[in-house]
């Protein structure tokens, strides 16, 4: 074949022009809730320390600046200065509890979760988002029992407790053999990754009703787990019923 | 849109949730469609797309106008990522046996579309005669091909997906196309 009829074959070629419509909704959906996720807790947290930096500096400037000279100005001003400078540099130790230790230190002692846990211990507390203020906060109890609460981080209460879905253990050990043979989630594993927690999710989706036909919600139990590798974590989001790792998002 | 508007929308994509799903909006269809003529597998065109939007929102803060379009910036992540993908995994062969296997009796409509999806794919055969091809060359000349004749792009913009210069893409394609030939040969 000659290079002409060669650029004119790849100039004709009928190319496909194929559209998933479910999965661009469904990557759609995935992309703002993780951009709008990530946009709250960086709110929250300058929240926390515009706050922290300006009550501190108020309360110095209150108690110092009274009948002052001129240089006392100057030297309190810029004492203030040091201090509001001390403050943003140290920040994680002087800020306190973060937006996600508080959350999960309301939810794993407020009553209304260890009501929905019904007298299960808790064991471990997972901080999933924080979105206006809100943060949903999954409470895993030792027996087994997941408990999905809102925490409302300004009033410091749960406004929310949901009994979730739950997984059997023949369930958690199938969601992890299916994540272990994924090549992306060995990979981490083989680099020293270790899985963090596993959950059950529900996940709701179209589908064709196969004796109507008709279009209609599903909801499926799927297992969600976390992957940590020294500081990164990774989501893993594995549908029980076909067999595979349907997400895996850093 | 036109390059301002582009350029305005990014900006406050930058800041705004709603300003980044409208560039998605935009540009969803033609990653897709390269990522698709880039693999001729719908399960990773879907993956691969995944990934470049995630990766476009994490780093879009970081994007900088320097007279190179965002639409040439998001096609050189969907390039690496692609490129990743090679990299990582063996040519990927769909069929339809696999993409039945992977979906459950209940049948969701992502399982019919995904098989209707896989189904058209399978039609354009001359398209896959051609990938069929194109998969056995080198990254670096299936890039140029691909981009060049089934994006229809510019050798300049290819240049800018790929930084290089024109003249660096013009050599690449004349010697992809040579390798090509001898492979339909």
């Amino acid at each position: 074949m000659k290079k002409e009829e060669l650029v004119k074959k790849l100039k004709s070629a009928e190319l496909p022009k194929i559209e998933l419509q479910s999965h661009r909704r469904r990557l759609r959906m995935a992309l703002l809730d993780a951009d709008y996720s990530e946009r709250q807790r960086e709110v929250a947290i300058l929240d926390v320390t515009k706050s922290k930096v300006r009550g501190r500096v108020e309360r110095m400037l209150e108690g110092l600046v009274a009948p002052r000279p001129v240089w006392k100005t100057a030297l309190v001003t810029t004492l203030a200065i040091a201090l509001a400078f001390g403050l943003t540099v140290g920040l994680p130790s002087l800020i306190g509890q973060s937006p996600e230790a508080l959350a999960a230190e309301i939810a794993q002692n407020s009553p209304d979760v260890i009501a929905a846990l019904g007298g299960d211990e808790v064991e471990t507390v997972k901080v999933l988002n924080i979105k206006d203020n809100m943060a949903t906060v999954i409470v895993e109890g030792r027996m087994g029992g997941i408990v999905n609460a809102l925490v409302d981080l300004y009033t410091k209460v749960v406004t929310q407790a949901v009994s979730g879905p739950q997984l059997t253990d023949e369930e958690k050990e199938k969601a992890l053999s299916i994540a272990a043979a994924d090549p992306r989630v060995q990979e981490l594993l083989d680099r020293g990754a270790v899985i963090d927690l596993v959950l059950p999710m529900y996940v709701t989706f179209s589908g064709v009703n196969q004796e109507t036909g008709e279009i209609e919600e599903i909801t499926e139990t799927w297992a969600q787990m976390w992957i940590n590798l020294g500081n990164r974590q990774w989501g893993v989001q594995v549908d029980l019923i076909r067999g595979k790792v349907m997400s895996l998002t850093d | 849109m036109n390059v301002e508007q582009e350029r305005e929308l990014v900006e406050r994509a930058k800041n705004n949730t709603e300003a980044f799903g409208e560039l998605y909006d935009q540009y969803y269809s033609r990653i897709f469609g390269y990522v698709l003529k880039r693999t001729a597998s719908i399960e990773v065109a879907q993956d691969v797309t995944s990934e470049v939007f995630f990766k476009a929102l994490k780093n879009l803060r970081q994007f900088r106008w320097r007279g190179v379009p965002f639409s040439s910036w998001l096609y050189r992540i969907a390039t690496n990522e692609i490129a990743n993908y090679f990299t990582k995994n063996k040519p990927w062969q769909s069929s339809l046996e696999e993409v039945s296997n992977s979906i459950n009796s209940s049948d969701p409509s992502t399982g019919t579309e995904l098989l209707q999806a896989d189904a058209e794919l399978r039609r354009h055969e001359e398209f896959l005669a051609l990938h069929e091809n194109i998969s056995k060359l080198q990254l670096k000349y299936q890039e140029v091909i691909v981009l060049r004749f089934f994006e229809d792009k510019q050798l300049k913009e290819i240049g800018e997906i790929l930084g290089k210069r024109e003249g660096t893409v013009k050599s690449l394609l004349h010697r992809g196309l040579e390798k090509l030939r001898r492979l339909t040969e």
